[in-house]
C-alpha cells in the first residue's frame, strides 16, 4: 500500500547507489555490522568469561593475553565489552517495542477518535515532551529499583512520545484517503479500519523513525548506567562499566575509557546509519 | 490569535506540566520501598526513634494527606527538608543552582560561538574538506556519550597534560570570594578578586565544553541546513548579481534569515543541556542541581529530588516559553 | 536591519565578554604557612555542629575540636580508655547508680565565664530536653528529657551529680558519657540566642559556645569550615593556630591538591586511591592508619529455610575468602576480625576460625541439607566505594558451592527498610559502633529481642540475651571479659553473621604534618588536633 512496504525494484537501486556514494553511511553500516556479529558471536569471540574472577591479573593494562586489559576483580574486560554488545541491543530490541507500541496506540486512538481523547492524551504528550527525558528515566528508575528490566521499562516510559506524534500525524493523514472513507461508508468497524488501512501507513514511518533513535536510546541507558540507575554489577552493561571504572582513571585509564569507547562507536554506527537512511528517503534533504 | 492570548496559553499548558511533574514525581518517590525516617537516621538508631520520628516529620499519614500537604507546602514556597543534607531543599536549590546556571550558560555560549559559523563555513564551502570535517565533528559529537567524553578530556588535558584543571568550581588553593549572586564569575567580578576570576574561568572550559558539544553539533548542523536553504534563495541571487562583495551578502543578508531556525534549535538544546548537566556535574564534581538530583535519586532523599525535579519542569517550561516568544518577534509572519 | 541586530548584540558582547575572560591569569598557590592546616574533606554530609544534635562522624570531629566534654578518650597500650577532661575525677557510690564528678578549677569559656558545675548541669540537661536520636545511647541509661531535672544535678559550684537507671558496668556509663554529647557549652553565650522551644540548636549548628581548643569562625557550607585556636585554652594554646577543611567531595580532586600540596590533609581518599599512592612511593606523602570503629559483616537471614540451617551458615563462612577481599578489596587496610569485638575494645576476642576451606564447606552445605546449593537475593547499598565489590567477591566464592547468589543493589535507604523489617536473604552491610564499649556491639549483634541486626536476621538464642544483659551490668572487668569471650564464640559459629574484617580510618598527609599518628590515635572517636604540628619545608 505504501511506497515504502513495497519498494519497487529501481527504488532500491537508487537507494543503493546513494548508500555507495555515502562514505560515512557504510561506516556505519559497517560499525552496526561488527556489532551485530560480535553479539551474535559472544562465547566466539570473547577470549573469557565475562563473570571469572581472577585476583592475581588484577588491574593488568591492555596486552596480548587481556586486549582491554582487567579490573578490580581481575576480570577480562574485553570480553565484559564483548558481552555488553548484547546487553546494549536486548534494551535497544526491547525499548524500541515497547516505546514504539505505546506510541502508535497512544497516536492512532488520539488521531482516529480526535476530540476528548485526542486532547487529552496529546496534553499527557506535552506533558512528557516538557520534560528532560533523562530526568524523567532517572525517576522510573530509581522509583523501580535499579536493574536491567527496570532500566528498559523506564526509558520506554519517557521515549514513546515522538512516536505518538508521529502516528497521530499519520493517522489524521490517512483518515483523509478515500478508501477509509469508503470502508467506513460500507460499515467497517473502528478496529478493522485501524487495523487495515491505518496501521500499515503508519507502519512504515514509525519503524523508520525508530531506527533513528537507535543511538539515542543506547546513550540514554549508558547514562542511567553510569548514575547507578541501571544494570546492577556484576552485569556487564557498558555504563555501568564506565561508572565502575571511573574511579581508576587516574592510574587503570583502560577500565572506564575502553567500555566507554563501545558506547561511541556503536552510537556513532547508528547515527551514521541514521544520517544516511533519512537521506535516501527524504529527497529535498538531500544535496 | 493574538501574543497576549497565546503567552495566556502557553501558561496554562506550563501549570499542567508542573502539576503533572509534581504528580509523578511525588508517586514515583513514595512507591519506593525506602523509609526515610531510616534515611534520616542510618541503621544503628533503636525502633522507637524511628518510629517517633516518622509522627513527627508526618510520614505515617495517608498518602492523599501527604500530598495535599505537599503542595500547600510548595505553593508557599515551602518545599519540604532534604533527608541528607538536613535543610530547607529551597535553601539548598539556591546553593546549587547557581552553579548550574553559570555551567549551562557557558555551555550554550561556547555552542553558539562554535556552532554558527562552523554552519556558515560548511555552507559556503559545502563539499569541500572544511565541510566535511565540520560533518564529522559534528557526527561525532552527538555520537558520544557525554560522560566518556568527559572522562576522556579529563584523562589528557588535565590528569597527563595538566593544561587545564580539574573538578570543581574553582582551585582549593583560591579561597572564594563571599557569595552574592552565586555565580562565581560574576561574584569574583564584584569582589575584583582576580585570581578566583582566572581560576573559576579556568575551571569552566572543560565541562562547558563537554556540556556544549552536542549543542555545538546541532547548532552547526541546522545553520548549515538553513544557510544552505537560503543561500539558494532568489533575493541572495539577486544581491550577488547586483554585485555586492559575497562576504556582505553572506552576513548581511542570508545569516540573519538563516539565524531564525537556529535561535529555535537553541531553545531546544537547552533541554539537552539541563540533561547534559545531569551526567557533566556528575563527572565534573560541579555542585550544581543536577548532581544534587542525582545525589537525591540515588539515596532517595525524595523531597531534594521533587523540589529539584520541580525546578527543572518550572525553568524549563520558561525557557521554552522564551524561546517560542523570541521567535514569533523575530518572525512575525509565523502563525502562533 | 533591525532585527538582525537582535541577533547579533548578543552574539557579539557574548564574544567579547569570553575574549576578557580566556586569558586566564596564571593560578595562585597559597602560601604553606606553618601555623595554618588545611584539610581537604567532603563536608556535604555535615548538618549540624551542635553538640546535642550532632551524629555524623564528619561533624563529630569538628564538634570535638570546638568543646570539652564531660570526660574524653584516650589509647593507653593499644587499649581505650576513659580519662578526665571537664571533670577532673569522679566516684561511684556504692548503689551503682550515683555518679559524682568533681569539676577541673580555673577552665573558662572565650566569654571570661568559668567552667563549672553550673556549666555543665545546663549544657547536659540542655542535651536530654533536646532529646535527639544522636543520644539514644543516652536514654539506655535512663537518663531522659523527662527526668533531665532529677538525673542531672549540682551539688556545689565544682561538683555534678548523675544517677543512672540500673548499676550498670562503670566503663559502659563512662564510654558513653565521652560522647561530643556531653560537651560543655557557655550558658551566657547560648542563652542570647535562644529561640522558643528549640534551645539554641538553630543558632549552634553553625556557631561554636565552647572552651575547646578552636572556636568556629566561619562555615560556608560546601565550602569551607575554619577554625582558629581559642587563646584561653586550659592545657595551653595549640602548635596550628587555624584549621581550614575545604570541602572536596571528589576524592580524585582531593589525591591531586595533596599532591600539589594545596592541602595538607586529605581526608577521604578511597582505599584503591590510597592503594596507588603507597604503590607509586610519592614523596613528601605518608599514610596514617588507625583501628576503626565499625565491622563490615554479611547478615544471613534465618527466616529464609535454607539459611536456617546452621550447617548451612558455618558453610557459607567457610566458602569465603576472606583474603582476596582484605587484600584485593580493601587494600589490606582492613584488621582481621571474625568476631563481633573489635580490636582496641575490651573484650575483644582474637580468634580466627573461618578460612576458605570449600571440601568443609560442601560437606557442611550437605550436612545441612541442600548439597547441591540454592538461590539466594544478595542486598548491597549502592553506591558503595567497597561493598559492592564485596558482592561479588562472595557471589564467585558461593557460587563454587552451588549457591546461586543474585546482587541486589539500592540506596541505603530502601535496603535498611526492608532490613528492619526481616525482609532481606543476604545483606552485605557495616556497622559503625556508638560508643567505645563492647556493650555497643553485644546488643545489637547478639540480643535478638532488641530490634536489631540479630533480630534484623531473625535470629534470637535465650542463652545470648541473657550473656549479653548481665555482662551489661557485671561491675568486675574481668568478669565481663569473660562472658564477652563466650558470648563472641557462641555468635560467631551459631550466629546469623559472616564477619569480613575490622575496618581502619585512614588519612594521607604530607610528611611536615608531624603528630597526626597521636592525633587520630582513636581514629574517629577522639580526635585531637592539637598533637599536630607543622615543620617548614
Amino acid at each position: 500500500m505504501s511506497v515504502l512496504a513495497t519498494p519497487r525494484y529501481d527504488e532500491v537501486r537508487r537507494a543503493y547507489r546513494l548508500w555507495r556514494r555515502s562514505p560515512l553511511t557504510m561506516v556505519g553500516t559497517v560499525l552496526i555490522g561488527v556489532l551485530l556479529l560480535v553479539a551474535l558471536l559472544a562465547p566466539v569471540v570473547a577470549p573469557s568469561d565475562p563473570y571469572e574472577q581472577d585476583f592475581s591479573v588484577r588491574l593488568q593494562p591492555p596486552s596480548r593475553a587481556h586486549l582491554f586489559g582487567t579490573d578490580q576483580f581481575g576480570r577480562d574486560l574485553f570480553s565484559r565489552v564483548v558481552y555488553g554488545s548484547r546487553i546494549a541491543l536486548q534494551i535497544i530490541l526491547i525499548v524500541s517495542v515497547i516505546s514504539g507500541v505505546v506510541g502508535t496506540v497512544v497516536g492512532l486512538s488520539a488521531g482516529y477518535f480526535g476530540g476528548r481523547t485526542d486532547e487529552v492524551l496529546m496534553r499527557v504528550t506535552d506533558m512528557f515532551l516538557a520534560f528532560p527525558s533523562l530526568v524523567l528515566a532517572m525517576a522510573f528508575a530509581a522509583a523501580l529499583g535499579p536493574s536491567l528490566p527496570n532500566m528498559i521499562l523506564a526509558i520506554s516510559l519517557v521515549t514513546w512520545t515522538p512516536y505518538a506524534r508521529l502516528a497521530r500525524g499519520e493517522t489524521l493523514r490517512a483518515k483523509t484517503m478515500d478508501f477509509v472513507e469508503a470502508a467506513r461508508s460500507m460499515g467497517a468497524s473502528d478496529v478493522r479500519i485501524i487495523g487495515r488501512h491505518i496501521l500499515p501507513m503508519t507502519v512504515s514511518v514509525l519503524i523508520v523513525q525508530l531506527t533513528l533513535r537507535m543511538g539515542t536510546i543506547i546513550l540514554t541507558a549508558a547514562g542511567l548506567g553510569f548514575l547507578g540507575l541501571g544494570a546492577q554489577p556484576p552485569t556487564p552493561e557498558w555504563g555501568a562499566m564506565v561508572s565502575d571504572g571511573r574511579s581508576y582513571l587516574m592510574d587503570q585509564w583502560w577500565m572506564p575509557t575502553l567500555p566507554g569507547s563501545a558506547i561511541a562507536l556503536a552510537v556513532l554506527g547508528f547515527n551514521l546509519m541514521g544520517d544516511g537512511i533519512r537521506d535516501i528517503l527524504d529527497p529535498r534533504l538531500r544535496r | 490569535m493574538n501574543l497576549a492570548t497565546y503567552v495566556a496559553r502557553r501558561l496554562t499548558l506550563m501549570v499542567l506540566v508542573v502539576f503533572g511533574v509534581l504528580v509523578i514525581t511525588f508517586i514515583v518517590s513514595h512507591v519506593v520501598p525506602a523509609d526515610p525516617v531510616t534515611a534520616i537516621l542510618g541503621g544503628n538508631a533503636p525502633q522507637e526513634k524511628v518510629d517517633a520520628l516518622r509522627r513527627e516529620l508526618g510520614f505515617d499519614k495517608p498518602l492523599h494527606l501527604q500530598f495535599v500537604a505537599y503542595i500547600w507546602g510548595a505553593v508557599r514556597g515551602d518545599l519540604g527538608r532534604s533527608l541528607r543534607t538536613g535543610r530547607p531543599v529551597w535553601d539548598d536549590i539556591q546553593q546549587y543552582f547557581p552553579a548550574t546556571v553559570e555551567l549551562t550558560f557557558s555551555a550554550i555560549t561556547l555552542a553558539i560561538l562554535l556552532g554558527v559559523p562552523m554552519g556558515v563555513i560548511s555552507a559556503v564551502r559545502r563539499n569541500e574538506p572544511a565541510d566535511h570535517g565540520a560533518r564529522v565533528f559534528s557526527i561525532v559529537g552527538v555520537s558520544m556519550p557525554v560522560f566518556w567524553t568527559g572522562l576522556i578530556l579529563m584523562l589528557f588535558l588535565y590528569h597527563r597534560l595538566g593544561w587545564l584543571p580539574g573538578p570543581g568550581r574553582i582551585d582549593f588553593a583560591v579561597l572564594p570570594p563571599p557569595s552574592r549572586t552565586g555565580l562565581l564569575l560574576l561574584d569574583s567580578l564584584i569582589a575584583r578578586n582576580w585570581d578566583a576570576l582566572g581560576s573559576a574561568v579556568a575551571h569552566l572550559i572543560m565541562p562547558a565544553f563537554v556540556l556544549g558539544y552536542v549543542a555545538t553539533a546541532t547548532i552547526a548542523r541546522t545553520t548549515r541546513s538553513s544557510m544552505l536553504d537560503v543561500l539558494g534563495q532568489d533575493y541572495i541571487r539577486t544581491a550577488r548579481a547586483k554585485g555586492l562583495r559575497e562576504r556582505l551578502v553572506i552576513v548581511r543578508h542570508a545569516l540573519r534569515n538563516a539565524l531564525i531556525p537556529t535561535v529555535t534549535v537553541i531553545g531546544l538544546v537547552f533541554g539537552g543541556l539541563l540533561e547534559g548537566s545531569v551526567l557533566t556535574e556528575t563527572i565534573f564534581a560541579w555542585p550544581g542541581l543536577g548532581r544534587y538530583i542525582t545525589t537525591g535519586y540515588l539515596t532517595l532523599d525524595y523531597p531534594a529530588v521533587m523540589g529539584g525535579t520541580l525546578y527543572i519542569a518550572v525553568v524549563f517550561s520558561v525557557v521554552n516559553l522564551i524561546v517560542d516568544l523570541t521567535y514569533a518577534v523575530l518572525d512575525p509572519r509565523i502563525r502562533l | 536591519m533591525r532585527r538582525g541586530h537582535v541577533v547579533a548584540l548578543p552574539l557579539v558582547a557574548l564574544l567579547l565578554v569570553t575574549l576578557v575572560l580566556l586569558p586566564a591569569p596564571p593560578l595562585a598557590g597559597s602560601p604553606q604557612d606553618p601555623s595554618t592546616l588545611v584539610v581537604g574533606q567532603n563536608t556535604s554530609i555535615l548538618i549540624t555542629l551542635d553538640p546535642a544534635v550532632v551524629f555524623e562522624v564528619e561533624g563529630v570531629v569538628i564538634v570535638d575540636q570546638l568543646y570539652d566534654k564531660l570526660v574524653d578518650l584516650d589509647m593507653v597500650d593499644g587499649k581505650i580508655k576513659v580519662v578526665p577532661e571537664v571533670a577532673e575525677s569522679w566516684t561511684l557510690a556504692p548503689d551503682g547508680r550515683t555518679w559524682t564528678f568533681k569539676i577541673r578549677r580555673g577552665m573558662k569559656f572565650p566569654s571570661g565565664r568559668a567552667v563549672d558545675a553550673e556549666a555543665v548541669v545546663y549544657s547536659l540537661r540542655r542535651m536530654l530536653r533536646l532529646n535527639r536520636p544522636s543520644i539514644y545511647a543516652f536514654n539506655e541509661l535512663g537518663l531522659n528529657k523527662d527526668n533531665a531535672e532529677s538525673v542531672v544535678k549540682m551539688v556545689d559550684p565544682y561538683t555534678v551529680q548523675i544517677v543512672v537507671g540500673q548499676p550498670f558496668a562503670p566503663d559502659l556509663v563512662l564510654a558513653i558519657l565521652s560522647f561530643v554529647a556531653t560537651a560543655v557549652l557557655d550558658p551566657g553565650v547560648v542563652e542570647q540566642h535562644i529561640r522558643e522551644g528549640e534551645l539554641g540548636a538553630d543558632w549552634l549548628k553553625d556557631h561554636s559556645a565552647g572552651s575547646g581548643p578552636y572556636t568556629l569562625i566561619r562555615w560556608e557550607r560546601n565550602e569551607v569550615v575554619d577554625m582558629v585556636a581559642n587563646p584561653g585554652y586550659w592545657r595551653g594554646i595549640p602548635p596550628v593556630k587555624r584549621i581550614v577543611i575545604r570541602d572536596i567531595p571528589e576524592a580524585s580532586a582531593q589525591r591531586i591538591a595533596l599532591e600539589r600540596g594545596d592541602i595538607d590533609v586529605a581526608w577521604g581518599l578511597s582505599p584503591q586511591m590510597r592503594q596507588e599512592i603507597r604503590n607509586a612511593r610519592t614523596p613528601g606523602l605518608a599514610i596514617v592508619k588507625v583501628p576503626g570503629h565499625g565491622i563490615d559483616y554479611m547478615g544471613m537471614n534465618v527466616k529464609y529455610p535454607p539459611l536456617a540451617k546452621e550447617q548451612v551458615r558455618e558453610a557459607i563462612r567457610y566458602a569465603i575468602d576472606y583474603t582476596a577481599i582484605r587484600e584485593g578489596i580493601m587494600r589490606g587496610e582492613a584488621i582481621p576480625l571474625q568476631t563481633f569485638i573489635p580490636v582496641g575494645y575490651l573484650g575483644h576476642n582474637p580468634v580466627q576460625p573461618f578460612k576458605q576451606d570449600l571440601n568443609k564447606a560442601r560437606q557442611l552445605l550437605s550436612e545441612g541439607g541442600y548439597p547441591n546449593g540454592f538461590e539466594v537475593e544478595l542486598a548491597v547499598t549502592a553506591p558503595h566505594p567497597t561493598r559492592v565489590d564485596i558482592a561479588q567477591v562472595v557471589q564467585n566464592d558461593l557460587a563454587k558451592l552451588g549457591i546461586k547468589v543474585k546482587i541486589v543493589g539500592a540506596a541505603a535507604a530502601t535496603v535498611l527498610q526492608k532490613y528492619r523489617e526481616q525482609g532481606l536473604q543476604l545483606v552485605i552491610y557495616g556497622w559503625g559502633v556508638d560508643y567505645p564499649d563492647p556493650d555497643a556491639l553485644a546488643k545489637p549483634f547478639a540480643d535478638g529481642t532488641i530490634k536489631q541486626l540479630a533480630y534484623r536476621n531473625g535470629w534470637m538464642d535465650p542463652r545470648a540475651t541473657e550473656l549479653t544483659k548481665k555482662a551489661m551490668l557485671e561491675r568486675d572487668p574481668r568478669q565481663r571479659v569473660a562472658m564477652y569471650k563466650e558470648l563472641t564464640e557462641l555468635v560467631a559459629h551459631k550466629g546469623p553473621f559472616v564477619i569480613f574484617h575490622q575496618i581502619t580510618n585512614n588519612w594521607v598527609i604530607r610528611t611536615y604534618v608531624r603528630g597526626f599518628e597521636q592525633a587520630a590515635a582513636l581514629g574517629t572517636f577522639h580526635f585531637d588536633f592539637t598533637k599536630i604540628s607543622k615543620v617548614r619545608q
